[in-house]
């Protein structure tokens, strides 16, 4: 990536206007090459009886352009043999890689990788913009390759080099040196696994922490939410952390100094957020849907594409002074366990499993049928050496205090962590399992 | 910036601090642009031999830490016109390689590991059916001797800290970049030498890895130096 344009301040604090006006134009240009390029869109869109020259504003995309979903990524990679799921609109010797999602539902999605990417130009955005790094900087850069391949020239147009490290306690060493030794300012991304071993291992190294991360203004936090226990031991090392999302599949979206919600950009992607039941807009604030259609990726045509993300979404200005769209993640659609009538989330059960010491990684799965069940089925990872008392003991606890806090039976199977992680890494093993 | 300054501090020129293998345990070295791009180079040319189709899809089972050098090996396949996809070469991203091995006709694997091909084993035999059928695969030295078992007769490719080595398809040695490596062993270990300017050079590095140096040329026609380990 060369051009640093996408990071001229005023794109960050548009009017509604602008970017309504800068959203349809893009549009207009989009839609033909997304139709030309893109088989999935070109499948969809032709299924649907619309087509690009239907559109001549956005009040016509939200009421005629057709869906796409995960699945359907999925269904047309699996019947085509396209390994970038209909869903890319470059020539295929121009991408630079396919990587995938997180998969934690045992089936990546493709992402097509291409210089100029809406996920380059966001991380780079969000580091810049959200954490701070600046020219001449070093980034500690810890994200797993699969996400988005090895790219070392990635932050080369921001003038910041990468110091790279695995996501990983055995690189904990290397992380502490070269904290000390660059200093870099920015980090990208820690789990809770990293912070717990990063904490065991000062304590056990007598290590000063809070000289380590001296330099940073910021690092990033993914995976999931940031738990207040983790948020309390990244306070102790005075380490201001940004948790981070993804815009769909498309790039990536992360809190700013204000950390109240995920930054959209707006300027690359439309946001919608959508009654998942009636595809209606919700009302600012309320709970949807995030659909997402990238406006400029240079191979991505993500177009009205469903990201199982419940969100609540507002277009109200940010604190920072960026007026683009923000958001706050509920939980994944398919992660809505329905027990009788209440609607379940792993968001809502975390803080009640790592509250407790022996279980700071809450490590655990939530049972799920199609119908409502007639209790909640967890399989609560624990860890032998962890354990303060009884296995018994805690896990009477641990249901007790499920039960009180969520209003309905709980049912608990423990399980080891280490039989949990072998289904992924440690902060992104799926939440759900078949009963 | 002054000269002084410059050689003081190296890093500062660097395209990215990476991590470099060592027997004790990585280190972390400044790389360059061009020492990037002098192994991409290297590295396309090595894999011409194995006529992996235009167009084609390759998994490399990497990660961030070994950026250096297998970012140079990404760079080489997309000059190839191959289109790689990822997975961690932590065991924990077994169920990804499966999936890929699923979902994708590939031409090559990359860099397959002893732990990534026990979990699979364990946790997905019918992975190991799919490596089977893929024409080219890349194994460390351990990963090799199981795949062999397995009746899969991979290529072998080694880390040796500073840069890589790779069989060619006459499989007589991993070949090391003549150009920019002496290679020489002492006491059975192999050790390297950069002969090419770099931001954090090598002076008869001791790679930790026991075998001899073969400096006949190998029958492919290259006349880089090949290690037997």
């Amino acid at each position: 990536m060369d051009s640093i344009a996408h990071l001229d301040p005023a794109l960050g604090t548009l009017s509604r206007e602008q970017i309504y006006n800068l959203q349809s134009e893009q549009l207009l240009y989009m839609l033909p090459e997304a139709m030309s390029g893109s088989g999935l869109v070109n499948e969809v869109w032709s299924r649907a009886g619309v087509h690009p020259r239907d559109i001549r504003n956005l009040e016509d995309f939200y009421e005629r352009a057709p869906f796409l979903s995960q699945d359907r990524v999925r269904q047309y990679r699996d019947e085509h043999g396209d390994p970038c799921g209909g869903i890319s609109h470059m020539l295929q010797r121009r991408l630079t890689g396919i990587a995938s999602t997180s998969g934690t539902t045992g089936n990546p999605s493709p992402v097509p990788l291409s210089n100029g990417s809406i996920l380059e130009r966001t991380m780079t955005r969000d580091l810049a913009w959200c954490m701070g790094l600046k020219r001449g900087e070093y980034l500690a850069y810890m994200l797993f390759a699969f996400r988005a391949g090895l790219v070392p020239h990635r932050y080369r147009g921001l003038g910041a080099t990468q110091i790279c490290l695995n996501h990983s306690p055995e690189d904990i060493p290397l992380l502490i040196e070269a904290s000390l030794r660059f200093r870099p300012t920015a980090g990208y991304l820690l789990s809770a696994p990293m912070v717990w071993a990063i904490q065991r291992y000062g304590e056990k190294h007598k290590v000063d922490l809070q000289d380590v991360f001296a330099s940073y203004r910021g690092f990033g936090y993914g995976g999931e939410r940031l738990p207040q226990a983790v948020r309390d031991v990244t306070d102790s090392w005075n380490l201001r952390m940004h948790e981070v999302s993804t815009l769909g599949d498309l790039g990536s979206a992360t809190e700013c100094e204000a950390r109240d919600g995920f930054h959209g950009w707006e300027d690359f992607a439309i946001l919608e957020s959508l009654d998942p039941n009636s595809n209606q807009p919700v009302a600012d604030g309320d709970i949807g849907e995030l659909v997402i259609t990238s406006l400029n990726d240079p191979a991505f045509a993500l177009v009205r594409y469903r990201t199982d993300d419940l969100v609540r979404l507002t277009r109200e200005p940010c604190r920072c002074g960026r007026t683009h769209a923000r958001f706050w993640v509920m939980g994944r659609k398919g992660d809505e366990i329905k027990v009788g009538d209440r609607s379940i989330f792993p968001k809502e059960v975390t803080p009640l499993i790592e509250k407790h010491p022996e279980l700071p990684a809450a490590l655990y799965q939530l049972g799920k049928r199609s119908e409502p069940l007639d209790r909640l089925y967890i399989k609560l990872g624990y860890d032998s050496e962890s354990l303060q008392g009884s296995l018994d003991a805690l896990l009477s606890r641990v249901r007790n205090g499920l039960e009180d806090g969520l209003g309905v039976e709980v049912q608990i199977e423990p399980v080891l962590n280490s039989e949990l992680l072998k289904l992924g890494p440690p902060h992104k093993i799926p939440r759900v399992y078949k009963l | 910036m002054s000269t002084s300054a410059f050689v003081n501090a190296p890093e500062a020129g660097s395209h990215i601090i990476a991590q470099c293998r060592t027997p004790n345990g990585n280190t972390l070295i400044p790389i360059a642009g061009d020492e990037i791009d002098r192994l991409r180079n290297w590295l396309a040319w090595q894999l011409r031999p194995f006529d992996l189709k235009p167009g084609s899809t390759v998994l490399q089972v990497l990660s961030t830490g070994a950026i250096w050098p297998l970012a140079s090996l990404q760079k080489a396949l997309l000059d190839g016109m191959l289109l790689p996809t990822f997975a961690e070469s932590s065991p924990f991203d077994w169920y990804r390689v499966a999936a890929i091995l699923r979902q994708f006709e590939l031409a090559a694997v990359f860099d397959m590991n002893a732990e990534m091909l026990a979990m699979l084993e364990e946790s997905s035999p019918e992975s190991i059916d799919l490596l089977r059928k893929v024409p080219v695969v890349f194994a460390d030295p351990v990963a090799k001797v199981r795949l062999a078992a397995l009746g899969i007769a991979a290529y072998s490719i080694v880390n040796l800290g500073p840069t890589l080595a790779m069989e060619c398809p006459l499989r007589t040695g991993l070949h090391v970049d003549g150009r920019e490596w002496r290679v020489r062993e002492q006491d059975g270990e192999i050790r390297v030498t950069s002969l090419l300017p770099r931001l954090h050079p090598f002076n008869d590095f001791a790679t930790g890895f026991n075998g001899r140096v073969e400096r006949a040329a190998c029958s492919c026609a290259s006349p880089d130096w090949r290690i037997l380990i």
